[in-house]
């Protein structure tokens, strides 16, 4: 039988040294989806991944992954779990052939030469099977990282920023390879920085100081926040920046290029603060579409930071 | 536990530690040849052998151990590999065990290429030097109960080592653990209480007293096994975020 849920989290605490670096956490993943995570550095994504896959016992709460208590069950969530970090953690003086031989030992899995054959061709390693992985660039590590996580077909991928500092064609390919795996049936659960990447997504959960700050469709968080954006594009912008920095009803303000966003929840003070600048000395003033960017930020900006 | 112990070996390949490793026996080797063939080394087989573990003892083995074990754990200390290692479907004390059991197997290598070192050198300084004689005959059951003693006297020294580096991301703390230890047993070799002190049992393996050399097998032996026990214990159970 296979779960509604792929992940189901309640409450997960868990505290260093006396900071408590994730708070109440609860999360659903449905089987089979694409579930961004994201949150600034520092946040908790990570410490919450590795609660999920076993790796980490939480202080508090609980649940189950793939069905398996993660707590009791940490071992048999191992065996089904793949697990990439954020830096890459296989062995620079080992080939890449001898990574993947190594993992598929360490998983027990049966005719290692066979699954690791199918591997290298599968993730297009072939013929780079006997470089040693220390010399590969930034985008093929991820990609042996990524072979090597789903050697044992898991029914589950956790990955935890796996194009931090990888090309942009890197990430691309990367990404395409992630949609291959859920369209196979694969619930991948990413931790990312990349608004790009976050927008592939089915449904993101926002984290920020341990806390849990909004989990919805990626295309459904601007509206569910109710926050309103303006772009006024024009010469020397700075002057504006400073000016509406002041105003009542901006509640932030961005560059992008040479335009500003300024948002809000009140519309009606958001356009009477831009009004002033509309047509004025070479400004212009339009409605933008909120983008995901500006509603992290505006999330990140309410969020009480905890670790103080 | 085998796939383990096998992965775990599989690491070792093209890794500095089999350069460390190689380091004592060569050194030993060549040395050794020169000195024999210069003239200056004793001129008998059996001085010859109990010096070459007298200085194996002293300086080559602590020094092998702090060497050995630390770029063991720098294997996954260096490029960050815990998370990855302990997130696999194997329980955690299998894989310290397999840990602590490849860098003793690799020490248990040391040891008996040392030895042999100690001996190849000697024939090859004998072949080089004209003049040079060496009085009575080569006791390889000697040699081998000297460096096998001195193996288990030194487990404890192993055991401590080991733990420092596993536990420590930075190679300082079992780089200082080992220098300290090895310079205080240099200092406090005939010292009373030096018969307790870890870095010396294996050096007190080659004391006249008989009774010395036992207590510091028995010593360094159980009490490298129940540090190493322990240490799988800790290692395991301890958060690695």
């Amino acid at each position: 039988m296979i779960d509604a849920l792929a992940i189901d989290v309640h409450g997960l605490s868990k505290s260093f040294g006396g900071t408590r670096v994730v708070d109440g956490f609860d999360m659903a993943v449905p089987s089979g989806k694409i579930y961004g995570f994201l949150g600034p550095n520092g946040s908790g994504k990570t410490t919450t991944i590795r609660m999920m896959c076993g790796l980490l016992k939480p202080d508090g709460g609980g649940g189950r992954a793939l069905g398996l208590d993660i707590i009791r069950e940490s071992r048999e969530i191992k065996a089904r779990v793949g697990y990439m970090t954020q830096r890459f953690s296989l062995y620079g003086d080992l080939t890449v052939r001898e990574n993947l031989t190594f993992m598929a030992r360490l998983h027990a899995l049966p005719e290692v030469r066979n699954v690791v054959d199918q591997a290298l061709d599968e993730y297009d390693l072939a013929p780079r099977a006997k470089q040693l992985a220390g010399n590969l660039s930034g985008g093929w590590k991820q990609r042996l990282a990524l072979a090597a996580a789903s050697l044992h077909q898991p029914g589950l991928l956790l990955l935890d920023e796996p194009t931090a500092g990888v090309d942009p064609k890197a990430r691309r390919d990367f990404w395409d390879r992630i949609r291959r795996l859920a369209k196979q049936g694969v619930t991948v659960l990413v931790s990312t920085h990349y608004m790009d990447e976050a927008v592939q997504c089915d449904n993101i959960a926002f984290i920020a100081y341990g806390r849990k700050l909004i989990d919805a469709p990626a295309g459904e968080i601007p509206a569910r926040i109710g926050l309103h954006t303006i772009r006024i594009e024009g010469p020397g912008l700075q002057p504006v920046y400073d000016a509406l920095e002041q105003v009542p009803g901006v509640e932030q303000i961005a560059r992008f290029g040479a335009a500003l966003h300024i948002s809000g929840r009140n519309a009606e003070a958001l356009a009477a603060a831009a009004r002033p600048y509309d047509g004025r000395d070479g400004f212009s003033v339009s409605e933008a579409k909120t983008g995901l960017e500006e509603a992290f930020i505006w999330l990140m900006s309410g969020a009480e930071d905890n670790f103080k | 536990m085998i796939n383990v112990l096998i992965a775990e070996a599989t690491k070792l390949r093209r890794s500095l530690v089999l350069l460390v490793a190689a380091t004592p026996p060569v050194m030993v080797f060549a040395l050794g040849a020169l000195v024999v063939a210069s003239g200056n080394a004793p001129e008998d087989w059996r001085v010859h052998t109990v010096a070459g573990a007298a200085i194996w003892a002293f300086f080559l083995l602590p020094m092998s151990v702090i060497g050995l074990t630390a770029l063991i754990a720098q294997l996954e200390h260096g490029p960050n590999t815990w998370s990855h290692t302990l997130a696999l479907p194997v329980p955690r004390w299998q894989v310290f065990l397999a840990k602590a059991l490849v860098s003793l197997g690799l020490m248990a290598v040391v040891s008996a290429a040392v030895a042999l070192a100690s001996w190849t050198s000697a024939l090859v300084g004998l072949q080089l030097g004209s003049e040079v004689e060496m009085a009575g005959q080569y006791d390889a059951m000697l040699a081998l109960r000297l460096y096998g003693w001195m193996f288990v006297a030194g487990l404890l020294v192993m055991a401590i080592q080991w733990t420092l580096a596993m536990r420590f991301r930075s190679f300082a703390a079992p780089v200082s653990v080992g220098i300290g230890g090895t310079f205080v047993a240099v200092a406090a070799t005939s010292a009373e209480k030096g018969l307790y002190f870890p870095w010396l049992m294996p050096v007190n393996v080659l004391a006249s007293e008989g009774s010395r050399g036992d207590l510091a097998i028995a010593m360094g032996g159980i009490g490298g096994v129940i540090v190493f026990a322990l240490a799988i214990l800790w290692l395991s159970r301890r958060d690695w975020g």
